[in-house]
């Protein structure tokens, strides 16, 4: 940051009170702690130099803002003038713009960093703020370099007028162009963030980073409170709230910042590593594997009763998407929300490392007790969780990332707010994106593919099961119900619907069964995930060579056989193939 | 220039991992060299070393008459938190140097964060009369006496740090609320214009603004708190001053309002709660330096 003559400091304390629970904490110790209490872990305010210093690599930093400092474009006066102000506070602070950007390093990965310090009139954004973060987006695109801009503040600077409403655009519109280059932007959001800030740039990164506690919204709460007359529940505007709310990615503890945002960077440099090399780049970095081939053959298979499946599909012990993750995937980073109205837990999806390569995981989630199933909404997702799916969906074909999706729900949430939010609409939605994105997208149906709320996250160029799963238009007990007018017919109906492996192979709705231990996969879910990763790991290693257009073009050819009557398979009678 | 010069020399021109390393290195050679140790020890507090407490714990077995070798473990041990092993050692310092401020200000602060109150002041205020202007334990005393409802004395050492520290908002708005509680409204007008004249953030100065009408309202003085809440009116981007209007309006019978005026109770409270938020804005001001929690 631009400095100014000798900074007139606030008193200096040595024993600093915590605002959260009123303890006195002596410095040192909060600088052990990175400035979070240690007796409730509130998180202290930081200036935006103790940011960078806590973030970057010692040293790193170059800061490029010495000539930015705000400019009285209105000759402006409230009480005091502006200059007047703007004095006051690069006294106080020491910077003269109370902005900062350059470039630095995080553990030696490159990143354009940009910051407002909130000790400087609040943070507030005028033109010198919007210049710090228009330039660093610029060097970020020029320089293909990943982009992280901490924020902090009240909103825009009033005593800049319009000029200072315009930086809402100029930010907004440097971010579309690193949007539309596919260069990574982080936004951590510290506390306060708020108006003219938070409904620009802050919130319109890939990623949207904050920390526990921290205050983040358009209008303040007291503004609200007067509006609508009424009392804000306790967590009103608080990082966990938007969280929950879908509106950030991640609500990380300040001792794991640094280490997120470098594990970001380095599973960002494996996806430039590949990008806009031939295939043939992409494929070496998969890993080797030591599971069974996936099956594509349906007389190979073991041939079950399909009511037999249905019900180890459903077995609680059976592993779930997050468990596999842990099995299949050398490295997970999960993105939380939608953006819109909630982080639906069904979903859970995030960046992956497969050996070296790089890939979207998205999957139904359901848990194995019953807190957890409660937690899941036992994997049945409400249109927020389709939402985020397809918002990651894009994240992925921006950059190039292949997509896998593991599918285990037994459908979509049928609830009076998910059709209020337009359950339909979202699903429908996610299929037609799935259908045309220019990534390679491989889904494997791990326990339950239940209808339309399976196939949101599996219109993809490869679907797959394993081999105790069932994929089907309609439960066997609502099929029983409505057809066979017996609920107890469900056998009977799971049997009819021919949703299993080796019928839905001979369908040509499956293209391969990934086999598991004779029991299930619960006997041995090393097993099954060793033979679920060599399955997508083969999968991957047949698309990553095809361009987007091939892909689409295969992808659409092999929805578009279904029910055409030159093409679609059909099965005899049940007698004859069981 | 000899290994322990380099390492002082380091010390002192901040740079703590050299200190230490440097130290550490002729320590190979010197195992109990007092010095050597010190130094190593009080940079590697500065930069987190685990053997930080060791190499102070060392200093004081060499040399157990040496008061600074005692408050240099106590502030080792009281940066990794261990609270009661700090004291321990600052009581040592007190022993051997009763006026030491840093041992008396850690003990002042222990004592308190084990509900001792009254010998926290007592630890507090020998720490602050030993020092001019706003020390740290000037400014912990005025809230400690906060916490006591012992305004007089808090308004004491308010007074001093603010003397001290001119520029300062939080000691400033420390001397003029705590004037208004104890009822000294000429000092409390002064200093909540004092606070505006220092506030560099609008929305900050409307508090200054609402603790000048809390002044006219207790001196019953409507028109002024009137024009104050007029001009708190026009920077007040959160809406708490229409409230506020409307009373003072009622109380000189102008205005023209459907509903019942806010009764003076609730007027009082939500001036109160204005500076309450005022001092929690402030609260994280207080620092050392840019950079100090920089990890």
């Amino acid at each position: 940051m631009a400095e100014v003559a000798t900074p007139s400091r606030a008193v200096s304390a040595e024993w600093r009170r915590c605002p959260s629970c009123e303890a006195f904490v002596y410095h040192k110790r909060l600088k052990r702690t990175l400035g979070v209490c240690p007796e409730c872990s509130h998180h202290f305010r930081l200036r935006l130099s103790e940011r960078l210093a806590q973030l970057l690599d010692p040293g790193s930093y170059e800061d490029r803002s010495d000539e930015l400092a705000p400019v009285d474009a209105l000759s402006f006066a409230d009480s005091k003038p502006y200059p007047e102000r703007i004095s006051q506070a690069q006294r106080k602070t020491g910077s003269t713009s109370g902005a900062s950007y350059g470039a630095g390093t995080i553990d030696g990965h490159e990143i354009v960093v940009a910051g407002i310090d909130f000790d400087f009139v609040g943070g507030s954004m005028g033109g010198a703020a919007g210049e710090a973060i228009t330039r660093a987006a610029e060097l970020a695109l020029d320089s293909r370099t990943p982009l992280l801009v901490i924020s902090a503040s009240g909103g825009a600077r009033m005593q800049e007028g319009c000029v200072s409403l315009m930086q809402m655009a100029k930010t907004s519109q440097a971010i579309g162009r690193l949007n539309e280059e596919g260069v990574l932007y982080i936004s951590l959001l510290t506390d306060p963030t708020y108006g003219g800030v938070s409904a620009s740039f802050a919130t319109l990164g890939d990623i949207l980073i904050s920390e526990p506690g921290a205050h983040i919204g358009f209008a303040g709460p007291s503004v609200i409170e007067q509006t609508i007359r009424q009392t804000l529940p306790d967590g009103f505007q608080t990082a966990g709230f938007l969280l929950e709310h879908g509106m950030l990615d991640l609500v990380e503890p300040r001792e794991n910042l640094r280490r997120m945002i470098r594990n970001l960077l380095e599973l960002h440099e494996r996806i430039e590593a590949v990008r806009g090399s031939p295939g043939e780049t992409a494929r070496e970095k998969l890993p080797e594997t030591s599971g069974e081939p996936p099956v594509s053959d349906p007389d190979a298979l073991v041939q079950r009763d399909p009511w037999e499946v249905v019900q180890r599909a459903r077995l609680i012990d059976r592993p779930r998407t997050l468990d596999y993750i842990g099995m299949v995937f050398d490295e997970f980073q999960e993105l939380q929300g939608d953006r819109t109205f909630k982080e639906d837990a069904a979903i859970v999806a995030g960046l992956a490392r497969l050996g070296e390569l790089t890939v979207m995981l998205i999957g139904h989630q359901k848990g194995h007790t019953t807190s957890e199933l409660m937690e899941r909404n036992f994997g049945m997702p409400e249109p927020d969780g389709y939402r985020k799916g397809m918002r990651i969906m894009r994240y992925a074909a921006k950059f190039g990332v292949p997509i896998v999706t593991l599918v285990d729900t037994p459908g979509a949430y049928p609830g009076l707010g998910a059709e209020e939010r337009g359950q339909s609409n979202a699903i429908a939605e996610s299929i037609m994106l799935m259908s045309r994105l220019p990534v390679p997208v491989v889904t494997v149906v791990t326990g339950e593919g239940g209808s339309g709320g399976a196939l949101a996250l599996a219109a993809a160029d490869r679907v797959l099961m394993m081999e105790n799963s069932y994929y089907s238009v309609i439960s066997p007990e609502g099929c029983a119900t409505i057809l066979f007018k017996d609920a107890a017919a469900a056998p009977r109906a799971a049997a009819a619907l021919r949703i299993t492996g080796p019928d839905l192979l001979r369908l040509r709705v499956m293209d391969a069964v990934v086999t598991e231990p004779e029991a299930g996969a619960q006997e041995d879910p090393v097993a099954a995930a060793a033979n679920l990763k060599t399955a997508i790991v083969a999968s991957l290693h047949e698309l990553l060579p095809l361009a987007a257009d091939e892909l689409l073009a295969k992808r659409y050819d092999r929805f578009r056989m279904f029910g055409a009557p030159d093409r679609q398979p059909v099965l005899p009678p049940i007698q004859e193939s069981t | 220039m000899t290994a322990l010069e380099e390492a002082r020399a380091r010390f002192e021109a901040g740079e703590y991992r050299e200190a230490r390393d440097a130290a550490v290195a002729e320590l190979a050679a010197r195992p109990e060299d007092v010095e050597l140790l010190r130094l190593a020890g009080k940079a590697g507090v500065e930069v987190g070393a685990e053997d930080a407490v060791e190499q102070l714990r060392k200093v004081t077995e060499l040399r157990p008459d040496d008061a600074a070798g005692w408050s240099d473990l106590g502030d080792a041990l009281a940066t990794e938190g261990r609270d009661e092993e700090a004291a321990e050692a600052f009581r040592k310092t007190l022993e051997l140097k009763p006026d030491d401020e840093l041992a008396l200000t850690h003990l002042g602060h222990a004592a308190h964060a084990s509900g001792k109150e009254g010998d926290a002041v007592a630890y507090l205020s020998q720490a602050a009369e030993g020092t001019a202007g706003a020390s740290t334990a000037a400014i912990s005393l005025v809230d400690m006496y906060r916490t006591l409802g012992q305004y007089d004395e808090a308004l004491a050492a308010a007074r001093k740090v603010a003397d001290a520290e001119p520029g300062d908002v939080a000691a400033a708005l420390d001397v003029a609320d705590l004037s208004l509680t104890v009822g000294e409204l000429d000092e409390a007008a002064k200093a909540f214009q004092r606070v505006r004249d220092i506030e560099d953030l609008p929305d900050h100065e409307v508090h200054a603004l609402h603790g000048m009408i809390a002044v006219e309202v207790q001196r019953e003085n409507w028109r002024r708190a009137l024009d104050l809440a007029n001009e708190a009116l026009a920077l007040d981007r959160h809406g708490r001053t229409s409230d506020v209007c409307a009373f003072l309006e009622a109380q000189l019978g102008e205005g023209e309002r459907e509903e019942a005026p806010p009764r003076r109770e609730e007027i009082d409270a939500a001036l109160s709660t204005s500076q309450t938020d005022h001092r929690r804005l402030h609260g994280e001001d207080r620092r050392l330096e840019v950079g100090d929690l920089g990890g």
